[in-house]
């Protein structure tokens, strides 16, 4: 039991890595701009089929295809934002017609892949020799080792930019009072842009990285993803990195934890009920706003 | 120059809604629906077309209460349907209670479900959408896990001893003209324009007497009892359901899109909206069944963006005279 309870834990660490940098992405993108993009899992799967077209065409391994994937996205984030946040943005009620907006991106998302690449599973194959580190008796899988250590990295690289640089400075002013901004000089505009487009990058380093994690992916696999995304950000604050990397702990911790108790088919359950429990008594997150 | 209370020429009574109005459009919806009623007696082969037809309409409209009226967004709106749905069939097929009273069963057991999620009620905007998603997706895993001999597991249960399309339709066409009633009543009644006042400003409207709790209540409830039937009467009509097709997320997307086409927060418009858009559906269906999903997110986008009233709505924005004769 000691052994199982130790397995499920530092792989509940890992996986809470993993679920960090799926949420980190969103939690940018609604701290600048209020705006829930539902859209997030399916923007990962796009990211995950990209790296399998990339590996069946080039033999391009997930973490080379980075270097495509990572500024294509960033670009394709601008664009969207240009296309759809500005009018969101000024519609009557932002929130929830940002949210339907998303939602309608996701199912365009989810239609594509399906008309490209048809509902068969496709698998990306793994490419190192090593599938697991064994520490003693405890198996860790080299897939979520180094989508945990890619998290650390990437959230590093977040706070050095939000604390260190002015562009940095800009995103965190728009997070706490949008409408102020203007007097200071800063185009809200360009900055959100290019904080969506951030958020998009990392939405896809967390789909092109999740690849290696899981032997196929499938069209339909988006939704689950955006609900991780949304418990992380609920548990950890919103536009807050550290609050993210947080959120992602617990929860990958309590789903591991709970998994050894009781059925895995319940594990969603559990994802359902802290997210519940959090936005009913607290909905600023376990660290509160930024 | 004096202040002279401004007279309005159309202003018809002092009845909300206006009586004339009622009366001028009542008639085409009266036609629809004797029309409706000769169905399987002259086309029977239609009897499955209009069927769904109707339930959309009901659907729509009971989403109506709760999204036009009192600005609150169900995202898990499925959640009732599927209720209503499994409570009509495990009452069906385990109890052998007859159809009809197991439809009735669902309705009540979907009231009380949605007695068991009112706390979230006190959620704002995105909030409220995103918690009643989770809840739906946790009880359509709940459901799943239930062991087998209640309620059939993943493979769900049958009710093909009781089908008898004929009978869930004229089911559905009583729970189609209730449903109108029930949104009609809705709009024109004190009940409307309280629920109007708190999707404006809540706080204002407890400023002005209204009981934003209980009235918030009422309509929700009602909002979960017509989701809970039609999926009773589905059930009944389509003879088997699943938890996968039972709690089908797409069932609150068509919902959600059919209410909005049409134009929320008027009783016209979701029964035209889910008419004109169940047609359009069924088209593509017929001649692009690969692009369906495509279609409907586009649609889904263009409405947010650039008709975010519905089609009804921006009607009515653009010649509000016509609010005389569309409730």
């Amino acid at each position: 039991m000691a052994i199982l309870m130790t397995q499920a834990v530092i792989s509940g660490l890992l996986l809470g890595l993993v679920y960090a940098l799926i949420g980190i992405g969103m939690n940018i993108i609604y701290g600048v701009m209020r705006v829930v993009n539902f859209a997030h899992g399916e923007f990962m799967l796009a990211a995950a089929y990209v790296c399998y077209w990339l590996s069946a065409t080039f033999g391009l391994n997930p973490l080379e295809s980075l270097v495509v994937v990572l500024p294509g996205f960033f670009l394709g984030g601008v664009v969207i934002y240009y296309l759809v946040v500005p009018r969101l943005l000024r519609s009557e009620d932002p929130e929830v017609m940002s949210f339907l907006a998303f939602f309608g991106v996701s199912l365009i998302i989810t239609s594509v892949i399906l008309l490209i690449w048809d509902a068969d599973p496709r698998g990306v194959p793994f490419p190192f020799h090593t599938v697991s580190v064994s520490i003693g008796r405890l198996f860790f899988p080299l897939g979520r080792i180094i989508a945990g250590a890619f998290s650390l990295v990437a959230i590093a690289c977040l706070l050095w930019l939000l604390h260190r640089t002015y562009l940095g400075k800009a995103i965190r002013a728009i997070i706490q009072n949008r409408e102020a901004v203007p007097i200071l000089g800063i185009d809200p505009h360009r900055i959100s842009a290019f904080a969506f487009g951030l958020g998009l990058l990392l939405v896809a380093l967390a789909g092109s990285v999740v690849v290696l994690s899981f032997p196929s992916i499938t069209p339909v696999m988006g939704g689950g993803y955006t609900v991780v995304a949304f418990v992380v950000i609920v548990l950890g604050g919103l536009g807050n990195p550290l609050g993210a990397l947080v959120g992602g702990i617990v929860f990958g911790l309590a789903e591991n934890v709970s998994a050894v108790f009781m059925s895995t088919a319940l594990s969603p359950v559990v994802a359902f009920v802290i997210l519940i429990a959090m936005i009913l008594f607290r909905p600023q997150g376990l660290l509160g706003r930024f | 120059m004096t202040m002279e209370p401004l007279r309005s020429s159309s202003a018809p009574s002092r009845h909300v809604g206006s009586w004339s109005a009622i009366r001028v459009w009542w008639y085409p919806v009266g036609l629809c629906l004797v029309a409706l009623a000769v169905i399987p007696l002259i086309g029977p082969d239609w009897i499955s077309f209009y069927f769904y037809l109707m339930f959309w309409v009901v659907m729509a409209a009971a989403f109506n209460i709760i999204y036009g009226f009192t600005g609150y967004l169900p995202f898990g709106y499925v959640a009732f349907y599927g209720v209503g749905s499994y409570v009509t069939a495990i009452a069906t097929v385990k109890l052998g209670v007859p159809v009809p009273v197991s439809v009735l069963l669902g309705g009540a057991v979907g009231v009380m479900v949605s007695l068991l999620f009112a706390p979230t009620l006190r959620l704002q905007g995105i909030y409220f959408a995103i918690v009643n998603l989770s809840l739906s997706m946790a009880l359509m895993i709940v459901v799943s896990n239930l062991p087998e001999a209640w309620a059939g597991g993943s493979i769900g249960l049958s009710l093909a001893a009781v089908y008898k399309p004929t009978h869930s339709y004229y089911l559905m066409l009583v729970l189609l003209v209730a449903s109108l009633w029930i949104a009609n009543r809705v709009a024109t009644s004190r009940l409307g324009i309280a629920l109007r006042c708190i999707r404006e400003d809540p706080e204002g409207a407890e400023v002005l007497g209204v009981d934003v709790v209980r009235s918030r209540l009422k309509a929700w409830m009602l909002a979960a009892l017509l989701p809970s039937l039609a999926g009773g009467i589905d059930a009944w009509h389509t003879a088997i359901i699943d938890p996968q097709s039972a709690f089908d997320y797409l069932i609150t997307v068509r919902t959600v899109v059919y209410a909005m086409f049409g134009g929320l927060g008027t009783v016209a418009g979701p029964m035209l909206g889910s008419i004109s858009m169940y047609l359009l559906d069924d088209l593509i269906w017929s001649s692009f069944p690969r692009l369906n999903l495509l279609i409907l997110g586009i649609l889904v986008v263009t409405l947010v963006l650039f008709f975010p009233r519905g089609f009804l709505g921006t009607l009515l924005r653009r010649y509000p005279t016509l609010r005389r004769w569309i409730s």
